[in-house]
């Protein structure tokens, strides 16, 4: 079978992932672990994690993608979401990939949030690897509510023709009042969690290459990219001018984000 | 969670989650959850999970999956169009949650295009005893234009944005773009053609619930309007419109999501109660 679904994890926080078997098994790949962004993201990067985990396999990567706790087809609540939470279930899913793929050697690619999760649960775990993309990925978490409330306001305005003042003052002025956030639930534990995030100051975990993929004009912060470069043997940047993957026309939509699957793919079939 | 990984069809090609309560009860509904457009099967904001895990505390089991091609489920070839296949799926679904949770009736609850693979499923399965559609097809009428146009008069606000969407050349029209922009991927039938499809269901025995959001506020923000459009089909009481006007088509505020479940809730009671009522 090409790909498993299936669920692991602790009895009480049970997940549900599907694993993707390498068409033609190689040493030379990595297994590849695939970390959801946040919420409605994740939504939207369903699809594009599931053709990206085939792209892989079909050059002999085994890959594991997984939903957290509280989110996608895992048990918990979406307001038992917690960034500790998620980098712990990122460990679970690692354990799982390690076990069903014998792999010693990996690749992680976190997009939007779970780029963060990534960069956090590798630091937290000591894992080496060959691999890390951070795709879109959060290195400022207080930039990122600000977003996601931006999000959240203009999407309700747009789509229930209310004024943005009217909306905004239903859903809170400020990211830091904001319970929800397009249609998930935000905790105050989550939103604490998560604007404490710097990439700039936390630091990266040990890996062979960091790879920045930022759509557009988001280049990467220069203190990011400094940091990375102090703990990975390099680092790269992806500028990927296409449509951004999280946009609402991308939702209920075919887009996929093609080069940047193929850069992804390129960097972990040839190890560069 | 009482939640398992399953294979429907006679190759296994769907997937899907079934999701059960603790207890066995006698009577009441399960439910079918599937794919809203090209959402995967936890629905968009997760909304079928949500609602799946919501039902199952009431009692009812659901079974969620993808239809062919969406989610994990793969496309299947031959020469079947999307429409004849979900309704294909959605009879496979149907066989085995009849066979998990014989006691109860099925009830298909679909969103958008999910509600119209929904009804159409219920045209060619008569073992699907409920549906609950989540903004169906809808249809101008002259009470709903009359009553948006007062409302528009009454609110300078609404007047105001709908110039500025003018000069930015895009106009807004109480959800009417985005009706036709789904039209061009979600083909309308005939008024006279749908209103005989549901007659013919609920002269079958058909429960049907619908549920309006502001999408189509422009055509119907009321029950009333609902009715209207149909003047020349009895219903009797099978069908039950609610509207909810101030809610957008996806249910994206939670406040929203906890009303929808509400509504399924209360109305899976009236019309599909447990034996023995429920606790």
């Amino acid at each position: 079978m090409a790909a498993a679904p299936l669920y692991f994890g602790e009895s009480n926080r049970r997940l549900y992932g599907v694993y993707h078997h390498a068409e033609a098994p190689s040493s030379r790949v990595p297994g590849v672990l695939l970390f959801n962004p946040f919420g409605e993201e994740a939504i939207r990067a369903y699809r594009i994690f599931k053709l990206l985990a085939e792209r892989l396999a079909r050059i002999g990567a085994p890959v594991l993608r997984f939903d957290y706790f509280g989110a996608g087809d895992s048990a918990g609540d979406c307001a038992d979401v917690t960034f500790g939470g998620m980098v712990r279930d990122a460990a679970s899913a690692q354990e799982e990939l390690q076990a069903m793929s014998a792999k010693r050697r990996f690749a992680w690619i976190g997009l939007g949030l779970g780029g963060a999760v990534a960069a956090a649960a590798a630091r937290e775990n000591d894992v080496r690897l060959e691999h890390l993309f951070l795709w879109d990925a959060v290195v400022n978490g207080t930039q990122y509510l600000r977003e996601l409330h931006a999000a959240h306001l203009a999407f309700l305005a747009r789509n229930l023709d209310q004024p943005a003042g009217a909306v905004a003052k239903r859903v809170g002025p400020a990211p830091d009042t904001m319970a929800e956030a397009l249609g998930f639930a935000v905790s105050q534990a989550l939103s604490r969690e998560v604007g404490a995030i710097d990439l700039s100051k936390t630091g990266f975990p040990r890996a062979a290459r960091v790879h920045f993929m930022r759509p557009g004009a988001h280049a990467p912060e220069s203190s990011v990219v400094a940091t990375a470069e102090s703990a990975a043997k390099s680092v790269h940047v992806f500028e990927d001018d296409s449509d951004p993957w999280n946009s609402d026309d991308a939702l209920n939509s075919y887009f996929i984000p093609t080069a940047a699957i193929d850069y992804i793919v390129d960097a972990i079939g040839s190890n560069r | 969670m009482s939640e398992r990984l399953v294979q429907i069809g006679e190759s296994g090609a769907l997937h899907g989650v079934l999701c059960t309560p603790s207890a066995n009860r006698a009577g009441g509904a399960s439910l079918l959850l599937f794919n809203a457009g090209v959402v995967h099967r936890i629905g968009a904001h997760r909304l079928n999970v949500k609602i799946a895990r919501a039902m199952q505390k009431e009692g009812a089991p659901s079974l969620r999956f993808d239809l062919s091609g969406l989610g994990e489920s793969p496309a299947k070839s031959g020469g079947v169009g999307h429409q004849e296949q979900a309704t294909i799926d959605i009879s496979a679904a149907v066989d085995l949650l009849s066979s998990e949770a014989e006691a109860q009736a099925v009830v298909s609850l679909g969103m958008c295009s999910g509600a119209d693979n929904g009804y159409r499923a219920a045209l060619n399965d008569e073992r699907i005893k409920g549906l609950i559609l989540l903004d169906p097809y809808a249809y101008p009428n002259r009470m709903a234009a009359a009553e948006d146009m007062l409302a528009r008069a009454a609110s300078p606000e609404r007047w105001m944005r709908k110039a500025a969407s003018l000069m930015s050349a895009k106009s807004d029209n109480g959800g009417a773009d985005a009706v036709e922009d789904l039209d061009q991927a979600r083909p309308l039938p005939p008024r006279t053609s749908f209103g005989a499809d549901l007659k013919r269901l609920t002269d079958g025995g058909v429960r049907i619930l619908i549920v309006y959001t502001g999408f189509v506020r422009s055509m119907i923000s009321r029950p009333s309007h609902f009715f209207s459009i149909f003047p020349e089909y009895d219903f009797g009481s099978r069908i039950d419109v609610v509207t909810m006007p101030e809610i957008d088509h996806t249910y994206t505020e939670l406040s929203a999501q906890s009303a929808l479940i509400g509504h399924v809730g209360d109305w899976l009671k009236r019309h599909f109660p447990l034996a023995g009522g429920a606790e």
